[in-house]
């Protein structure tokens, strides 16, 4: 709300300039976030605490300034009219529900002589962004601004049949309101209507039909208390936010009701000739709130951390508008005024009593730590996510972070239907599923960095990936994705080569290595998203961990991507059980290992990982380790086989090895596997 | 046959006289060689009498000696100086390294600090209940105060959490006071997406529950946090705000004095808000089920990108989703 310095000094009179008053006011909770010049004065922009609706008003504002700095405050004269005439008896006020208006009152004014809006009052609306309509309009507002309380008038001679219902709307019923659209009104929504038709949304806004203008003379000026609970359900769903149903929603002080009502009477006195001014007639009751708190010093004290004199205290809460009902040693029972309906329980009071105080008074503690054996338990989870981090930044890679909610349309295939979570309220429409996989974000940053140019990248990301799950709260597991394009950088000592595929195997076997999963299982797999051929599924232990490969042509079209990208998931809550740091050390041979390398030509649909794992499986305790290094296919070997060369090594616990045994032991292996896989053997040769 | 010291001083004096590297290896060809002087004299000491071996040996065994420091002494001098030259300016061979999200950094420095000052970090679910992230929190589905924590939901009626607060209340149901935990993580909020809002964003949110923690113990806590991330020359200060799951409530700024913003010079707030926090509201308590006669404690919450943002001087959220690499680069 803005607050024009100008204004508000007509009420109260601090000593402090501008600038400090609103350091002073930000300090105990009233937020002045911006300070502008307008005509003459200053404005403060204030953000105003949803629990504060006393503070949308200047004699709120006023209010909190007169208790910062015990300084009284003015309040507006009231020009008593000299004479009421009754309230006439042919005009019936009624409210059908009391839950939705539990007090409703109005005053008439006859033969009101127009005139023209005084220039202060234009002035001071202008100087807070309001526009000024005609002198009654302008007045109401006036009034508003200045207690809080919203007031509307309607032009008495536009009423219907002489009565006010303050009713639920009927189904198919609506409204030509004043801001010039229809609204649709449900049996949700208050109106007061009279005998045809609603002439006002309750409390939000008034109908055009009967809205007052220049010339009226006559008006019903109705000044009530809406419940909040509904006012704020009526504004959400007609999308309609007012000055009006913001002070409705945070709940208005029931006895400013007919304050602001009497207010209005006597500026419209003071300013032009009225005929008649009628007693008020009203329905309902006001709802009063629990009035007493009790504060006990020593609970304050305990909250705290400090104590604060009683005199103090009693001195703050007094400055603030709280009755004192009692006081002694330990502690003060206070009244709380009606226009501070937030102030219900005893912590309520220690915060008022606080940061009027000044919070930067209470000094900087740190609280005792005792020995809290639920947390000394380790996180597995949190570990293996940091570890894994760790090595994958190790090895190259770059973290992404992208967004969990990704464009529906576009991504639904990447998992079942019955899986996917959908999100019914998101502003922009295309964003609304929550990612069944980390893919779609991947890709597109994969997409993002080729099209700006970056000739390689190496991603991965850990996160969620979120499943539907019926009708229970769905699944949420962890994930890593990866992604990798382009090829090494040239350089003046390097030469370039392509990344693919096995640099995310290689990759991902370093990573399950430290997780200590030494041999995992590699077997081919199909994924909608990878170009057929191209995918491999990770098993560990039995279970399937996630699938990587290239992807897909048409998704490489789809995305616009020019380099060829592979890519792959792991499910690392899968992961996480299989996990183990535990280690057996041994002690590491002093004899000497002798190499040797073994090159065989195989079907080309044979397996390297079943020679490698024959050649672990039939060689002794000599054999130490088996590499493959070389791979070759092509030009110089005949159709349908290839070359693959393994350097083995060999070492004895016991002794040195002797050159004809180490050779004798190699032969047998290469003999078990020429006849086990039908392979040739065009060497196995001494290593040089 | 020669003796030996004379040979000695023959050698010596003829060692001394080279000036080639050809030379050198001449000389040592014809006295260090297989078949040079000294060798010979080694073989000739088959055909001394028993009784003179041992001597001779001894004596043959000091010129060996002698004449082969002499002549590592010559090779080292005759040796031309390093030629070689390299161009130092080249750059290094660098390993492939990758990088951790500077979202990642931010939210480790954090949970660092607040890991030494004894809070443990747990973890929840992002997408919850009505209960966890309004009711227990005491924000009402009917009140403005919702507006604030307004949120997203699924077609399963339930909602993606707005703060990580549920996870706090989660952990309150499952374990007796006293309690010091932070939980991190994505929470999302319907904000227009623009430089400084986004839908989804990293929280971090703490909780402190024992039977005696004060607001000063709050602040204390607060503080030393703000220090230990901007450092020691960073001020506090405490504001009164409100929150429904609060009371006293506060917000928390941090003077920009010592971060190295870069801002243009006309919009230089001196104060910059970076923690909401206060003491936990007496119905939070009792929605958790813990007595709050029995229990005090206090709360904060804080944003890691608002932080990554004031720390690095970058001017648009944005730039943490767009993973792109010059961006990325940037956080070694």
């Amino acid at each position: 709300m803005k607050i024009s310095t100008l204004w508000l000094r007509d009420y109260v009179k601090p000593r402090a300039s501008s600038e400090e008053l609103a350091h002073r006011l930000t300090m105990a909770g009233l937020e002045v976030k911006k300070i502008e010049r307008s005509d003459g004065g200053l404005v403060f922009e204030t953000e105003i605490t949803s629990n504060r609706p006393d503070w949308l008003s200047y004699l709120g504002v006023a209010r909190e300034i007169s208790a910062l700095y015990a300084t009284p405050i003015r309040m507006p004269k009231k020009l008593e009219p000299e004479k009421l005439v009754p309230f006439p008896q042919d005009f019936a006020i009624e409210t059908k529900d009391l839950d939705l208006c539990p007090y409703y009152t109005g005053t008439i004014l006859r033969g009101i002589k127009p005139v023209a809006t005084p220039a202060f009052i234009k002035r001071r609306l202008e100087a807070v962004g309001l526009r000024s309509i005609n002198f009654i309009v302008d007045v109401t507002n006036f009034v508003m601004l200045e207690c809080g309380q919203p007031l509307h008038a309607f032009d008495l001679k536009l009423l219907k049949g002489q009565t006010l219902i303050i009713r639920r709307a009927k189904a198919g019923e609506s409204i030509s309101a004043i801001d010039g659209k229809v609204y649709s009104l449900t049996a949700k929504d208050l109106v007061i209507a009279d005998s045809e038709r609603p002439v006002a949304i309750a409390g939000v806004m008034g109908g055009k039909d009967t809205e007052v203008s220049g010339p009226t003379q006559d008006i019903f000026l109705e000044s009530a208390f809406f419940s909040p609970a509904d006012i704020r359900q009526t504004s959400k769903r007609l999308g309609i936010t007012t000055d009006s149903s913001y002070r409705f929603e945070r709940r208005v002080d029931p006895e400013g009701v007919s304050e602001a009502r009497e207010r209005v009477i006597s500026i419209i006195l003071e300013h032009t000739k009225v005929e008649e001014v009628t007693r008020m007639r009203f329905t309902g009751k006001k709802p009063m709130k629990q009035a007493t708190i009790v504060l006990p010093y020593e609970k304050m004290e305990r909250v705290l951390g400090i104590s604060i004199p009683a005199l103090q205290t009693e001195k703050i809460l007094r400055n603030l508008g709280l009755g004192i009902l009692q006081k002694n040693k330990k502690l003060i029972k206070v009244s709380i005024p009606t226009f501070r309906g937030d102030l219900t329980r005893a912590v309520d009071l220690i915060e008022e009593v606080a940061r009027i105080y000044g919070y930067s008074r209470v000094p900087e503690t740190l609280p005792s730590l005792v020995t809290l054996p639920d947390a000394l338990a380790p996180k597995p989870k949190f570990q293996m996510v940091h570890q894994a981090i760790c090595r994958l930044v190790g090895a190259g890679f770059w973290e992404a972070q992208n967004y969990s909610i990704i464009h529906g349309q576009q991504y639904e295939s990447f998992a079942p239907r019955e899986s996917l979570v959908k999100i019914i309220n998101t502003q922009n429409k295309e964003l609304n599923l929550m990612r069944p996989s980390l893919m779609p974000g991947l890709i597109e940053t994969i997409q993002r960095n080729q099209h700006r140019g970056a000739k390689t990248a190496r991603f991965f990301e850990i996160g969620n990936i979120y499943l539907a799950s019926g009708r229970d709260l769905p699944k949420e597991k962890l994930t890593l994705g990866l992604a990798l394009y382009g090829a090494t950088e040239k350089g003046w000592a390097e030469a370039p080569r392509s990344l693919g595929l096995y640099d995310l195997k290689g990759a991902l076997e370093l990573l399950l290595e430290f997780f200590g999963i030494a041999r995992p299982e590699w077997r081919e797999a199909e994924s909608p998203w990878l170009e057929k051929g191209t995918g491999l599924e990770l098993i560990a232990a039995g279970r399937s961990l996630g699938t990587i490969g290239e992807l897909s042509a048409e998704l490489l079209k789809r995305f616009g991507l020019e380099l060829p990208v592979a890519s792959g998931e792991i499910d690392l809550d899968a992961l996480l059980p299989l996990v183990t740091r535990d280690r057996m050390f041994k002690v590491p041979s002093k004899y000497p290992i002798v190499s040797r390398d073994l090159s065989l030509l195989v079907p080309k649909s044979l397996s390297s990982a079943s020679v490698e794992s024959t050649i672990l499986q039939e060689g002794n305790e000599w054999l130490q380790g088996v590499r493959l290094f070389d791979v070759y296919e092509g030009k110089n070997i005949r159709e349908g086989v290839k070359s693959l060369a393994f350097a083995l090594e060999y070492q004895s616990q016991a002794r040195t090895l002797s050159s004809e045994e180490v050779q004798a032991e190699h032969m047998r292996i290469a003999g078990i596997l020429q006849e086990k896989y039908n392979a040739e053997l065009p060497s196995a040769r001494e290593n040089a | 046959m020669q003796d030996i010291s004379s040979l000695e001083n023959q050698a010596l004096e003829k060692l001394s006289t080279l000036d080639t590297l050809e030379a050198l290896e001449a000389f040592r060809i014809e006295y260090l060689g297989k078949k040079g002087k000294v060798s010979e004299l080694m073989k000739a000491l088959g055909t001394l009498p028993p009784e003179e071996r041992a001597a001779f040996g001894k004596t043959l065994n000091g010129l060996k000696a002698k004449l082969d420091g002499a002549f590592a002494e010559k090779a080292i001098t005759l040796k031309p100086a390093q030629t070689k030259t390299l161009d130092f300016t080249l750059p290094g061979i660098r390993p492939q390294a990758g990088r951790i999200h500077p979202l990642t950094q931010v939210l480790r420095e954090v949970l660092d600090v607040f890991e030494r000052l004894g809070f443990e970090v747990v973890d929840g679910r992002e997408i919850e209940t009505e209960f966890y992230n309004f009711t227990a929190l005491n924000i009402p589905l009917d009140h403005p105060a919702r507006d604030a924590f307004d949120t997203f939901y699924t077609e399963t009626g339930h909602l993606l959490r707005s703060q990580t607060s549920t996870v706090q209340i989660r952990v309150m149901e499952s374990r007796k006071p006293p309690l010091r935990i932070v939980a991190p993580g994505r929470v999302y909020r319907p904000d227009t997406v623009d430089a400084t809002h986004s839908f989804m964003f990293h929280q971090v949110e703490g909780l402190f529950v024992d039977d005696k923690a004060t607001f000063s113990d709050l602040k204390g806590v607060l503080s030393v946090f703000v220090r230990e991330l901007f450092g020691s020359k960073a001020e506090v200060r405490f504001r009164p705000h409100f929150f429904p799951f609060t009371e006293p409530s506060v917000e928390v700024d941090v003077s920009n004095m010592i971060l190295e913003v870069k801002r243009e010079k006309s919009a230089k707030p001196k104060w910059l808000e970076i923690l909401g926090a206060g003491c936990v509201h007496p119905k939070v308590f009792e929605a958790a089920g813990y007595d709050p006669a029995k229990v005090q404690g206090f709360a904060f919450g804080l944003g890691i990108e608002r932080i990554a943002m004031l720390k690095y001087g970058i001017h648009d959220i944005r730039y943490f989703y767009e993973n792109d690499v010059r961006f990325l680069r940037q956080f070694p």
